[in-house]
């Protein structure tokens, strides 16, 4: 009765104290657990984000959020591949931390943080490591990034030892600090448990961080030796402390890399062997494999050769692998060292002799044969080498068919038969492309036709096997019955469409995929049949005439259209959505080209080049619509869009297998952040972006100098340079920083031309020099705000001005002369007169001194030498300098003969110099022409300048000149009113008027020409109004 | 399933196979008997009747929902060895052993056993993702039905048949199915039957017939764990069905309250369900972000929950490219397609 009592007293506390219901949450911790252990940080990082706000989660859990995000951030970046990514995350997770430890003293919280800090640093690190990998650095730079991963490593060391510290003070019972467990609250032992993991956590680390510092020193460095030894010794205290524990297991293997790192190979086998006598448990299998991979190196360095240890080692491990595993690149390591230890053994058996020796020793050959033949088929590092072997053991690569073989009796057996001859296929065909591009690459045409002759036998061999393996899948489904899973029945004909396709007959393959997909899209092995399909329909469009290629184009839309709808996501509908972009892309069908695109799966490896072409595509249509003049929202759209896709595809790809159409990518992302005057990222793409165009050609990066369009690159990367600076230098305070870098570009360019001798490049100068005046011009006539054309000039004469300044090669001279020239018309047509008066005067000055330096030896010296003064004329008369360029013209009209172009300018002078000088007499010059000279063969008289009239009458009457004669008669009509005006002589300006009612009578509509209509019009109205 | 898995929890049946086997050897049969405190308790005599409601034993009646197992005179070894296979989940063992038996079994009482055993591990397979499609696992199901309409184990029979006609994409056949269920007396499997129905209506769209399914559940009286484990799922099923015809607030609502009350270690798929009605609501209100989150919940703490975390991969499947995540999308394809191969889920996609 006493103790029933007891109880239900007890039971009543209980009540009062319990509540009804102990109130759950949501899982969180679990949750956030889960998506970090699945690698999905983005997500996590929402999920933190998303329950800052939530109800769901305890307040617990919300304290944390900060430290969870910032672990979060710092397992993310293992992912990442781009720099500043990584750095963004790093410095968030930082400051959360940083905020997290400050808000929080205590010593649970200082040593959380210390060890993730610790994580932080070594991350950084790692960054700098990848950086100082490079080729394209310079033994400095290289040193700078090591000397910056060493200070990380070495605060990364710090950081864990006092973490270590802090937590040997959280977990050691006889400490002060020490968690106190309580036998009534749970959560002490799980709070000093997950110390005590973190403890573990932070010991393995610590020797982790001292190998990845002695990794930074080169071999015979007495610090790598000292940080390696460190790390050796702490790995291997981990394995002793934590030897059933994964972490334990893994220090061991760490303490033998370290070990062979110091080339002490026998220490680095006896922990190996360790972990090679456990059992086979799928956790293990990674951790076994690193294992069997450092005791191949060191196996491998050991004299005697270990065969027999290595063989049974190896032997087991390697029986038992996959399909999968068969080919991972570091079991093909280890299959190679098993090989070579199973020939060394053979040899041995041969040459110690006995009464089987010969048999046993083949048979080992066979065995280490077969095993090889693997290596050598698979593609990877160790290929080649694997060839070389068989090649010295005599051995040939493919397998002979053994012909005492039965033949299939069902189902499963012909299927498995025609499945194994697949696997040969796979192998074949990987060979087969290899040599395809080794033939694009052979230079020597010896080495090409026997590259050519061997592909033509791998063909038939691939050919041979696709037809043998199809009389299988035909067997099988001869066998196949009521009882046969449709599945497998689907397996066999995505095989059978496989082997069609790799025996080139498309349509078979094809049909068997559109067969599939209408009858048994649901059914397993529809979908791995698509991308057969879609393939197929591409080739034979692409090998259709172009007259006949609607049929296959129809069949591929509709088949591309279905698996994209069906499969969304799948790698089917990736190959289909990529065939589609294309296609659309061809088609300059950009949004249908873009919504395909969408679709294809983010991890397709094809996915960036494809969408920095598309982006490049979309780039040069919005460029050549907004040339033309045409502007609005969807092209600025376009715009954003391309630069994205071109931006995407630039920095995913990585620099060291870089290639010639990325760099394209790269440059054009140049001009596309120009285009929307994103000045800064542009100079930013341009020379420091990990592809930056301009590094590329400087470094002469293979990627563009391998290409045949090496040349153009090179070109547009100094065009769009100039361009980039001297949009730079618009806006900038320092302008001569921009000045100097462009200059720099323009020598530089020069350099490179004359340095490689070849007349053509020398001939390019003059045409890039035009290319970049075109540009500036263009560039320049797009401004409308007048200040802002004032700036731009004031800008492109400072520049124009020290390249002229600075160079002593007179086409330069030249070009900068009649650059300048250009830009001061432009900037006189836009009213700014004045403003445009020194430029004139500046252009006219370098361009007499491009005279004075000369074009000697240039074959188009004296064709240079007209241009030049006429440009000079033009320039005075810029200037005001009528007289001045009158004379000019006179003298080149005199020299060269009467060229239309030159008449026209030299009498548009005569007109400008009247109404300058307010002179009557000299609107009659300007209609009548000026300067008589005596005909020495007619001994007439006539006039050097021809005057408006004579151009008109000598235009009049020929169709191509039609534009020129409306020129003339309209300066003639206007230089009578003119005249009339100064003069004030009503007649001067009738007869103007007579003049315009007589063109209308001869052609009323001015030849459909709206524009010189139009101007007729207004001119007619103007003179009415005086009249 | 239930009764399958209380089956399984009875490891000792074996052993006690070996005291039982002198009973039968004497010409005796038996009903083993499940005691409400656990653990079962023998009758031995001679079975006079069955049907799916109960057994009678030398005139008395036990009903069903109390049997754990029966044996019969002259039973061959095979057939209980090939049970306690099925029982502890070693579905083509027990068809395997089955096969060994080559002498006609005579007795009809018998052949329902062996039929049973057969068809329930082949529905077992295939609703696992067995290399058996639903639509072979489901004839082979329903011919033990039409075979045995008076057998005790009619019922479980009829839910994995309802089941394997859901996963062949036929909702409507199989709400037929667990209608029959739901009108059942066996009590686990009005509540299962009811539950069923409720889910595949509303993936006809059939809201107030669902929600009609799940009052049916919150009806009952009897209030032992099963059946509150039941009620909490037609709340959660009631939420989901407010939420799909737009009610969005109340639906996340009455949602959250249950996964802020309940034990989400102790009710697998009670949270599993509540987070996939979770995404349910969010997705049908345009929220695909926080659908995907309540999704994933699903994939990645209750996957051992087959049927809902199906159902979590297919909507993930077609919630990832929306949120352009595409190779997540694909991966729950994959997973979808390779381990629930026959599921409605994955016919679906």
């Amino acid at each position: 009765m006493k103790r029933s009592a007891l109880f239900l007293l007890a039971l009543s506390v209980c009540c009062f104290v319990c509540p009804n219901e102990i109130p759950a949450e949501e899982p969180a911790r679990q949750f956030l657990d889960a998506l970090r252990d699945r690698g999905y940080y983005d997500v996590a990082i929402d999920y933190l984000s998303q329950v800052e706000k939530s109800d769901l989660v305890n307040a617990e859990f919300k304290k944390e959020l900060p430290f969870e995000k910032a672990i979060t951030l710092i397992r993310s970046t293992t992912n990442l591949r781009d720099k500043d990514k990584i750095d963004g995350r790093l410095d968030q997770a930082q400051k959360l931390l940083t905020a997290y430890a400050s808000q929080n003293k205590s010593l649970k919280v200082s040593a959380k943080t210390l060890r993730f800090k610790g994580n932080l640093l070594y991350l950084r690190s790692n960054s700098y490591v990848r950086q100082a990998q490079s080729d394209r650095l310079t033994a400095g730079e290289k040193k700078a990034l090591l000397d910056k991963a060493r200070e990380f490593l070495t605060q990364s060391l710090q950081s864990y030892e006092q973490a270590k510290t802090q937590i040997q003070r959280l977990i050691d019972p006889n400490s002060d600090d020490a968690i106190i467990l309580d036998a009534q609250d749970p959560s002490t032992k799980r709070d000093r448990d997950s110390f005590r993991n973190l403890y573990t956590d932070v010991r393995v680390a610590l020797p982790m961080v001292a190998e990845k510092l002695g990794d930074t020193y080169p071999e015979g460095n007495p610090q790598r030796k000292k940080q390696l030894e460190k790390a050796a010794k702490e790995y291997t205290d981990v394995y002793n402390s934590y030897r059933r524990f994964l972490s334990g297991l893994k220090a061991c293997v760490y303490a033998a890399r370290c070990n062979r790192k110091l080339g002490k190979y026998k220490p680095a086998l006896v922990l190996l062997n360790d972990i090679l006598e456990l059992g086979d448990n799928t956790a293990l299998k990674p951790l076994k494999l690193e294992a069997y991979v450092l005791a191949a190196d060191c196996w491998n360095e050991m004299k005697p050769y270990p065969y027999t240890e290595i063989i049974k080692r190896l032997d087991p491990a390697v029986k038992v692998l996959n399909r999968i595993e068969v080919k991972n690149p570091n079991w093909l390591r280890v299959q190679m060292e098993l090989a070579k230890a199973k020939y060394a053994a053979a040899e041995a058996i041969q040459k110690k002799g006995g009464p089987k020796a010969g048999v046993n020793s083949r048979s080992m050959k066979q065995s280490a044969a077969r095993v090889l033949r693997n290596v050598a088929r698979s593609p990877g590092e160790l290929r080649d080498k694997a060839r070389e072997m068989l090649a010295e053991w005599k051995v040939p690569l493919t397998e002979t068919a053994d012909p005492n073989e039965k033949p299939p009796e069902s189902f499963v057996d012909a299927r498995q038969k025609g499945k194994d001859l697949i696997g040969e296929i796979e192998m074949v065909l990987a060979e087969s492309n290899t040599l395809k591009k080794q033939i694009k690459a052979a230079r020597d045409p010896a080495k090409k036709t026997e590259l050519q002759n061997q592909l033509g036998e791998l063909d038939s061999q691939l050919k041979s096997q696709a037809m043998s393996a199809l009389d299988y899948f035909n067997l099988a489904l001869s066998f196949s019955d009521e009882e046969t899973i449709r599945a497998d029945i689907n397996n066999v004909r995505y095989l059978q469409s496989f082997c069609y396709f790799v025996s080139e007959q498309y349509f078979e393959s094809a049909l068997i995929g559109e067969f599939l997909l209408s009858k048994y899209p649901t059914v397993d092995g529809t979908r791995q049949a698509m991308s057969l399909l879609v393939q197929s329909y591409n080739i034979l469009l692409n090998n259709a005439k172009d007259n006949e290629k609607q049929f296959e184009f129809d069949r591929l839309t509709t088949a591309c259209s279905a698996v994209v709808e069906r499969w969304p996501g799948s790698n089917e509908a990736g190959t289909a959505a990529s065939t589609m972009t294309r296609l659309n892309l061809n088609a300059k069908k950009y949004p249908a080209a873009e919504d395909y695109f969408s679709k294809i799966p983010s991890n397709a490896t094809y996915r960036d080049s494809l969408g920095s072409r598309l982006g490049q595509r979309m780039f040069l249509d919005y460029r050549s619509k907004t040339a033309g003049g045409q502007s609005s929202a969807e092209l600025t759209d376009q715009l954003q869009r391309a630069k994205k896709y071109m931006a995407d595809g630039v920095n995913s790809a990585d620099p060291s297998k870089l290639d010639y159409e990325t760099a394209q990518g790269a440059l054009l992302l140049v001009d596309a952040f120009l285009s929307s005057g994103e000045v800064d990222k542009a100079v930013n793409q341009l020379e420091s972006a990990p592809i930056a165009p301009l590094e590329l050609v400087k470094t002469k990066n293979p990627a563009v100098t391998k290409s045949r369009y090496s040349a153009l690159f090179a070109r547009e990367t100094y065009k769009t340079a100039v361009n980039v600076y001297l949009a730079a230098m618009k806006n900038a305070e320092d302008k001569q920083k921009w000045t100097d870098k462009a200059s720099g570009i323009i020598a530089g360019m020069r350099r490179d031309m004359e340095a490689s001798k070849d007349p053509k490049d020398l001939a390019r100068i003059t045409t890039i020099y035009r290319m970049i005046a075109i540009q500036l011009k263009s560039s320049f006539n797009a401004i409308t705000d007048p200040a802002e054309k004032k700036k731009f000039a004031d800008t492109l004469a400072q520049f124009l001005g020290s390249i002229e300044k600075d160079s002593n090669d007179s086409k330069t001279v030249l070009w900068a002369g009649s650059t300048l020239l250009t830009v001061a018309e432009s900037l006189a047509q836009s009213g700014a007169i004045e403003a445009a008066k020194p430029k004139f005067q500046q252009a006219s000055s370098a361009l007499s001194r491009a005279e004075g330096m000369g074009f000697k030896g240039d074959p188009q010296e004296a064709k240079m030498l007209v241009e030049l003064k006429r440009q000079r004329a033009l320039a005075k008369r810029g200037s005001g300098d009528f007289d001045g360029a009158v004379k000019q013209f006179v003298e080149i009209l005199r020299s060269s003969g009467p060229a239309l172009n030159l008449q026209l300018d030299a009498t548009e002078t005569l007109q400008m110099r009247a109404k300058a000088q307010k002179r009557p007499k000299g609107y009659v010059e300007a209609i009548k022409g000026a300067e008589p000279v005596k005909d020495p063969k007619t001994k007439r008289t006539t006039k050097l300048i021809w005057g408006w009239e004579k151009i008109a009458g000598a235009t009049r009457k020929i169709e191509k000149f039609r534009t020129t004669y409306y020129r003339a008669l309209y300066h003639v009509v206007e230089c009578r009113y003119e005249y009339g005006v100064l003069e004030k002589q009503q007649s001067a300006i009738n007869s103007a008027l007579k003049e315009i009612s007589n063109q209308r009578k001869r052609d009323a509509t001015f030849s459909g020409n709206a524009e010189w209509k139009a101007k007729f019009d207004e001119l007619e109205k103007r003179i009415s109004q005086k009249k | 399933m239930k009764v399958m898995n209380r089956r399984n929890s009875w490891m000792f049946s074996v052993a006690l196979m070996l005291i039982i086997a002198p009973a039968l050897c004497s010409g005796q049969d038996a009903v083993f008997r499940l005691k409400s405190a656990g653990g079962s308790s023998k009758l031995n005599g001679k079975i006079s009747n069955i049907s799916p409601k109960g057994v009678s034993i030398d005139g008395r009646e036990v009903p069903a929902a109390e049997i754990k197992r029966l044996a019969f005179n002259k039973e061959p070894s095979e057939i209980n060895r090939a049970r306690e296979q099925m029982n502890s989940g070693q579905f083509s063992d027990a068809i395997e052993e089955l096969k060994k038996i080559t002498n006609p079994v005579r007795s009809k009482a018998l052949q329902a056993e062996i039929d049973f055993i057969n068809a329930y591990s082949t529905a077992q397979i295939s609703l696992r993702g067995g290399n058996i499609p639903a639509q072979s696992a489901g004839k082979t199901v329903g011919a033990f039905i039409s075979k045995h309409g008076e057998s005790l184990h009619l019922y479980p029979a009829t839910e994995q048949y309802g089941k394997l006609i859901f996963a062949f994409g036929r909702p409507q056949t199989a709400v037929e199915q667990f209608a029959r269920l739901s009108n059942c007396e066996w009590p686990e499997y009005k509540l299962k039957g009811n539950f069923l129905k409720g889910q595949a209506l509303i993936e006809l769209g059939k809201f107030a017939e669902a929600t009609a399914a799940f009052d049916a559940i919150l009806a009952i009286q009897s209030n032992d764990d099963l059946s509150q484990t039941y009620k909490l799922l037609a709340q959660c099923g009631k939420a989901k069905v407010q939420g799909l015809q737009g009610n969005a607030e109340v639906a996340k609502k009455a949602i959250e309250d249950l996964i802020r009350k309940e034990d989400s270690d102790k009710n697998k798929l009670l949270f599993a369900n509540l987070y996939n009605a979770l995404g349910a609501v969010h997705e049908k209100a345009g929220q695909a972000k926080e659908a995907s989150m309540a999704y994933l919940h699903t994939e990645v703490l209750y996957a051992s929950q087959a049927e809902a975390h199906a159902e979590a991969l297919y909507r993930l499947a077609l919630l990832w490219p929306k949120l352009e995540d595409t190779d997540r999308a694909n991966r729950a394809r994959d997973t979808l397609k390779t381990r629930y191969r026959n599921s409605y889920w994955a016919n679906k996609l």
